[in-house]
């Protein structure tokens, strides 16, 4: 599976021994609930991002999205890999990874929980220097007015405390501290959800001009598909802690070979009226199930409209169904022949598995 | 521009310290605006102002012997004598510094053991929270003033040492209600994002949960100074004070009520110091508790009590 992953061609064209920003195999997150009742969040999740691409994680709450961030960053205790810049930092101790902590950065979703409210901006944004002990307090504080120019603030701002701001200043401030330590990567955990459209707007532009200044890389998550077709050049679906399909945006979009990815696309409500006749707005059957036991065989399978016996059984691993796209559904290639992101042909038997 | 910028630059932008100066006296000034804050401050400040002046006004020395034992109040002396002839005013006047100086300190002390001791527990979870949190659990099984007594007795009736132990014993119930403020604070997302940049715990819990804790920690700051000069009374009256020439509102009570009789005043003034002293504070306290919790309104006062610990005595 992940020997597949190694295949997928390399976008930057850069040379070919150059490690990719963030390497993730076989990520796993558990937390332990109860007596011995072990819940796996994020479970045997790969992942590769290159030096300022963006990898978008889409999927429905519940599907492991946020944790998998916090697994990467070693907020959370994870099993599996995780190279940065080619460095492992599974094993490492919390001194060991204190150096290369300024490497990667998260902005959070809560843009006012993620602000110390009894700390003033100024003070926030001249933290990630000074701990690293990169620069005085003197010219931290003039890299944080700098900073707070290039997300588009005025300077005042920094004597402010958090409250005074709006949620789309903070979240700006939020954005100028993750880069503060100029790191290589910055995971953007639903950094506009809470936000208004208009400013929501904004704030990708936002992300999207520091990407092209500083050469960034994302790994972005949200549950909005527009966004993540806007932000990123790659998509990975998430569903109950697993990855089901990925590949670039294009052809994801264009043509999902799962049947999740389709039907979260269908319910994704479209602004263009045209569309939005030809299919209505189809919300996915059931709910997410519970990470704490999940069905047997295909995980995706008592919500799936083309489950079949198999799906209740066998567990589809992640292949390569076309060219840098991947799927985790046994009859992912049936909807390759389909060819359009429409309609889900149904099932070759006659029920659904329970 | 970059001179605004700077912290250390003499004249910050008056915005943000008019912000901060506001922030940081606005519970106290605010539970003082409140009833029963004035009147408990109000009970504390005559208190603390017979203590500390009373020493320079008293109209004899304390240690003088002026009347006979447990004469009645006269001209002379206002509130008669006590079981040796000494002029109860003047020893009234004269022994209250020392039981608030050490009752201030104990607090002091205690609070800041065991704010240091609940916040480490918190944040730092694992061995360290069972270490912490065991250790606590030992000390509060042990009545305190038992607790007291037991070190008093091994090491002597030494000052320092009364004061270290009634502080020692304020700690264990200051930890845990810090650590449960602190639990909350650790998994919000500004302790994350510190954590991501690399930041030492000692500075997390030093310059982020800290600037949070202060309206938990002023509560206990109050209560336990409460505790602290019952204690502190309590020992005086088992003879554990100052050696006893020496003036003390605790020790009064115990060497005088053998001639309550006569002059009741040598028991009755002490007391009812040391119980307004405790009401004062007591009450300003539960003032400032409730401009924290913002139940300045007729709240639910059991919920209040529990959610702060008030409800139960050491």
């Amino acid at each position: 599976m992940t020997a597949v992953l190694d295949d997928l061609p390399d976008r930057g064209g850069r040379h070919a021994c150059a490690p990719p920003l963030l390497e993730v195999r076989d990520l796993a997150v558990c937390y332990r609930r109860g007596r011995g009742r072990v819940v796996r969040a994020v479970d045997g999740v790969s992942l590769r991002l290159e030096r300022g691409e963006t990898l978008g994680v889409v999927g429905e709450s519940g599907s492991g999205k946020s944790t998998l961030a916090k697994g990467i960053v070693r907020l959370e205790a994870a099993a599996g890999s995780i190279r940065l810049n080619g460095t492992e930092l599974a094993g490492l101790g919390e001194s060991q990874l204190r150096p290369l902590r300024r490497q990667v950065q998260m902005v959070f979703q809560d843009s006012l929980g993620s602000l110390n409210p009894r700390r003033s901006i100024g003070q926030t944004l001249t933290e990630p220097l000074l701990v690293h002990r990169l620069a005085s307090s003197r010219v931290a504080w003039q890299r944080a007015a700098d900073l707070m120019a290039r997300v588009g603030l005025s300077p005042e701002l920094l004597h402010q405390r958090p409250g005074h701001l709006s949620g789309g200043q903070r979240q700006r401030v939020n954005i100028a501290r993750a880069l503060a330590s100029e790191p290589g990567l910055v995971i953007a955990d639903e950094p506009t959800s809470a936000l208004d459209v208009s400013v929501q707007a904004q704030i990708l532009s936002l992300l999207q001009d520091l990407q092209r200044e500083t050469g960034v890389g994302y790994l972005f998550i949200s549950h909005d598909l527009g966004v993540i077709r806007r932000m990123a050049s790659r998509v990975a679906v998430m569903y109950l802690g697993k990855v089901v399909e990925t590949g670039g945006r294009g052809r994801l979009y264009e043509r999902p070979l799962h049947p999740y990815t389709r039907l979260l696309m269908r319910a994704a409500p479209r602004p263009d009226p045209g569309q939005q006749r030809q299919q209505r707005h189809a919300p996915i059957p059931g709910e997410v199930p519970s990470a704490a036991s999940p069905p047997s065989g295909c995980r995706f399978h008592p919500r799936c409209p083309m489950a079949r016996e198999v799906c209740a059984v066998e567990e589809p691993g992640l292949r390569e169904v076309a060219p840098g796209q991947l799927s985790a559904c046994h009859f992912a290639e049936e909807l390759l022949e389909l060819n359009t992101s429409g309609a889900l042909p149904s099932p070759a038997s006659t029920t659904p598995a329970p | 521009m970059t001179s605004v910028l700077v912290p250390d630059s003499p004249s910050p932008a008056p915005a943000a310290v008019r912000t901060r100066r506001r922030r940081g006296s606005s519970t106290l000034a605010r539970a003082a605006r409140t009833r029963r804050g004035a009147i408990g401050l109000a009970l504390v400040g005559i208190v603390v102002a017979i203590a500390v002046i009373g020493p320079f006004v008293a109209p004899y020395s304390p240690t003088a012997f002026v009347t006979s034992p447990f004469a009645a109040p006269s001209g002379s002396t206002l509130l008669g004598g006590d079981v040796l002839g000494r002029d109860v005013l003047s020893r009234v006047l004269a022994g209250g510094w020392l039981l608030l100086v050490m009752a201030s300190a104990a607090t002091v002390f205690g609070v800041v053991v065991g704010a240091a001791a609940g916040i480490s527990a918190a944040y730092l979870r694992g061995s360290t929270d069972g270490l912490i949190m065991r250790s606590v659990d030992v000390i509060l099984a042990f009545p305190s003033l038992v607790f007291v007594l037991l070190l008093v007795s091994i090491v002597g009736p030494k000052l320092w040492l009364i004061t270290i132990a009634v502080g020692f014993v304020q700690a264990p119930p200051v930890a845990r209600v810090l650590r449960s403020a602190t639990l909350d604070l650790s998994e919000r997302d500004y302790v994350k994002a510190v954590e991501l940049q690399g930041m030492r715990p000692a500075k997390v819990m030093s310059s982020e949960l800290l600037p949070n804790l202060v309206s938990p920690l002023m509560v206990e700051l109050g209560l336990r100074l409460t505790y602290s000069i019952v204690i502190m009374a309590g020992l005086a009256f088992l003879g554990f004070g100052q050696p006893p020439p020496a003036p003390n509102w605790g020790y009064m009570i115990q060497e005088n009520r053998i001639g309550l009789s006569s002059n009741p005043w040598a028991v009755i003034v002490p007391a009812a110091l040391i119980s307004v002293l405790t009401v004062g504070a007591n009450t300003f306290t539960d003032a400032i508790a409730r401009v924290v919790i913002g139940v300045e309104r007729q709240g639910d006062d059991a919920t209040l009590a529990s959610t702060l610990g008030l409800g139960n005595l050491p």
